[in-house]
């Protein structure tokens, strides 16, 4: 079992050699896209497989050429791997309007690349709006209809339900491994957590259903590390660079739940089986959030991680600041205020793909969990 | 009697307190030369000679500091900002805020009940506002980084220092060298930036009195007075200032031993 882990553990660190593999398997089509949401089930459908493009650690050197640098590390890599090539056995790309600088570099994509496939998925921001859901069906039906000249056959509604079977499991196994993360944090690292998770973005999901569903048992008898004596709550768009969850491993620490969107953002809202498969969709995406990016004007996300972390027993909250992304960065002093009259503590760190030297976030680290040690009392 | 000794390996220097039975500071001593280099040895050879004791008589050592974790000479090791609010809260029990302004980086610590931190901010990844950032405009001026407080108060007016960024702040100094402003009015605007700069800090974990200045840059009285003018409020320098840090190490060291032998027992 343990080389069942390892292969997803490969797969998050070095993802091209899965995805070519699956290319040459099977000859499909291979679908780029740019967070953080996107309706992977019509990729799916379509037989192509789709992986989803985070950015990474890469240097950034060519990318500056066409992007400033106060632009997020996220869209700086990954115009670094596509002009580096790492990106060449993707057949297609998709943009969504998740922010400015997603938005811009899918301008700045198409100058660079002139010819390569790509579709821009532009969501309406008010979803609550009728005409949202009318909208939204014209949206998806676009990026079918995209989809079907790209890999040459149009998926059938059969095959779109059947698409949407699959990845409503994937996010029930999921689940299950977020569940267990929190009731026994001692059975993975939370950098393992994290690239398991991971993974699942660059594998066919029945692949990955398949190895996930292998390791849960084996998962949950497995002991790699001492009970924790601070529970976190994680929030933001990613736990990267990864050596900050070492970090907070070494000191004791382990992340029980989270709010990433590269986390459980994305995992969230089941699809509704009941319903016309295209509409399924269109309902899903009308139920995301919280998010940063997707308009709420109930502002859910502070009760939503005062929820988080009562469920999961924790005693502070990360707040994971994606340097220079502007959707997090107003959500945080509103965050703020509400954690903090809740009297749940909460540690801003400003995070880049690219940090090397994580010394300064190691002291910030080991003086919140020494203060949130003394209320745990663990 | 108990000797506990606390290790704060700076960027820039290495400080070491020596305390018996957790009350009584024995030695304090700061060297230049932190985490690079012999600094950690020297401060701690220096202190055990003023205390006149040897390495074998330390029942514990807490290491804290940027080089904590490769001083191979502690029991264990601990934040910084842990260490800063513990001795803080030493050396004045009624202290509800501290800043401490280091080498490399500066940070404001709120301190509740019983001296336990609160709640901390620190600057960000730049050395803005920290010692640093003093040593380099006293190379820009030619002057020793210890003669700064002095020539600032000879001030009669004070010369803007706008940018935030060191190596930007250092090309505006040098600019308003060139266009002849007097070197005492440049330097007055450079404690201005730095205490404008610790103030924003200080904002964003609201401080209250009293408020105690630690770490190498409270040496400064024109850095210290400036940002008292701008957080409006008396702010107090302690006996040890730079080695509180340290202090506060020594003082865990001493709990952590207590505590060791009471499982013993």
């Amino acid at each position: 079992m343990e080389s069942v882990l390892q292969s997803l553990l490969e797969v998050a660190r070095n993802p091209a050699p899965a995805v070519t593999a699956w290319k040459q398997g099977t000859n499909g089509k291979v679908i780029g896209w740019l967070p953080i949401y996107v309706p992977e089930e019509l990729i799916h459908a379509a037989g192509a497989l789709p992986v989803s493009l985070w950015g990474g650690s890469t240097e950034i050197a060519r990318a500056d050429a066409h992007l400033q640098g106060f632009a997020c590390s996220v869209v700086r890599s990954v115009l670094e791997y596509g002009l580096k090539g790492t990106y060449n056995m993707v057949d297609g790309f998709i943009f969504p309007s998740t922010c400015d600088h997603i938005q811009n570099t899918s301008d700045i994509w198409a100058a660079v690349f002139p010819g390569r496939p790509k579709f821009d998925l532009v969501y309406p921001a008010n979803r609550q709006s009728k005409a949202s859901a009318a909208y939204l069906e014209r949206l998806f039906t676009g990026l079918q209809e995209w989809l079907a000249a790209l890999t040459g056959s149009a998926a059938s509604e059969g095959r779109l339900r059947e698409s949407i079977g699959i990845y409503n499991h994937y996010r029930a196994l999921s689940a299950e491994l977020a569940a267990l993360r929190s009731s026994r944090p001692e059975c993975m690292s939370d950098l393992e957590f994290s690239l398991i998770t991971k993974s699942a973005l660059f594998l066919e999901k029945t692949e990955y259903n398949r190895r996930l569903a292998e390791l849960l048992p084996w998962l949950a008898r497995r002991t790699v590390r001492p009970r924790p004596k601070v529970r976190l709550v994680a929030t933001g768009i990613m736990a990267e660079p990864q050596g900050i969850l070492q970090v907070i491993d070494e000191l004791g620490g382990a992340v029980v739940a989270d709010d990433l969107a590269l986390g459980a953002r994305i995992l969230r809202a089941p699809a509704d089986e009941t319903l016309p498969p295209l509409s399924a969709l269109v309902d899903r995406h009308l139920r995301l959030g919280p998010c940063s990016t997707l308009y709420d004007c109930r502002k859910e996300r502070g009760s939503h991680l005062l929820g988080l972390a009562a469920r999961h027993n924790a005693d502070g909250v990360l707040f994971l600041s994606m340097k220079f992304c502007e959707a997090e960065d107003f959500d945080y002093p509103v965050l703020k205020a509400e954690l903090e009259a809740a009297g749940l503590p909460l540690l801003l760190l400003e995070v880049e793909q690219q940090m090397s030297a994580l010394g300064q976030v190691r002291t910030r680290l080991q003086a919140f969990l020494e203060i949130l040690a003394q209320g745990a009392g663990r | 009697m108990t000797l506990t000794m606390g290790v704060d390996l700076g960027s820039i220097t290495a400080k070491c307190v020596l305390l018996q039975d957790g009350c009584r500071v024995l030695a304090d001593c700061v060297v230049k030369g932190g985490m690079i280099g012999d600094g950690a040895q020297k401060a701690v050879t220096e202190a055990l000679h003023r205390a006149g004791a040897a390495l074998t008589d330390i029942a514990y050592t807490v290491a804290t500091g940027y080089g904590r974790v490769i001083f191979a000479g502690a029991n264990e090791e601990m934040s910084e900002i842990g260490c800063h609010g513990k001795g803080a809260y030493f050396q004045e029990p009624e202290a509800r805020t501290v800043i401490d302004i280091g080498g490399q980086d500066a940070k404001v610590i709120r301190l509740g009940a019983g001296g336990r931190v609160s709640n901390f901010a620190m600057n960000e990844k730049c050395a803005a506002g920290t010692g640093r950032f003093l040593e380099v405009m006293a190379q820009a001026l030619s002057h020793p980084v210890a003669e700064l407080a002095r020539l600032g108060s000879q001030a009669t007016g004070k010369v803007s220092i706008s940018s935030t960024c060191t190596v930007f702040a250092e090309s505006e100094v040098i600019s308003s060298l060139a266009a002849g402003c007097p070197v005492a009015d440049i330097v007055a605007g450079i404690h201005e930036s730095i205490a404008r700069r610790i103030a924003g800090l200080a904002y964003r974990v609201g401080p209250e009195e009293k408020i105690l200045v630690t770490g190498g840059v409270a040496q400064n009285r024109g850095v210290v007075s400036a940002l008292a003018e701008k957080l409006g409020c008396e702010l107090l320098v302690p006996q040890f200032a730079q080695t509180n840090g340290a202090l506060g190490a020594a003082l865990y060291a001493f709990e952590k031993f207590r505590l060791a032998a009471d499982h013993v027992d």
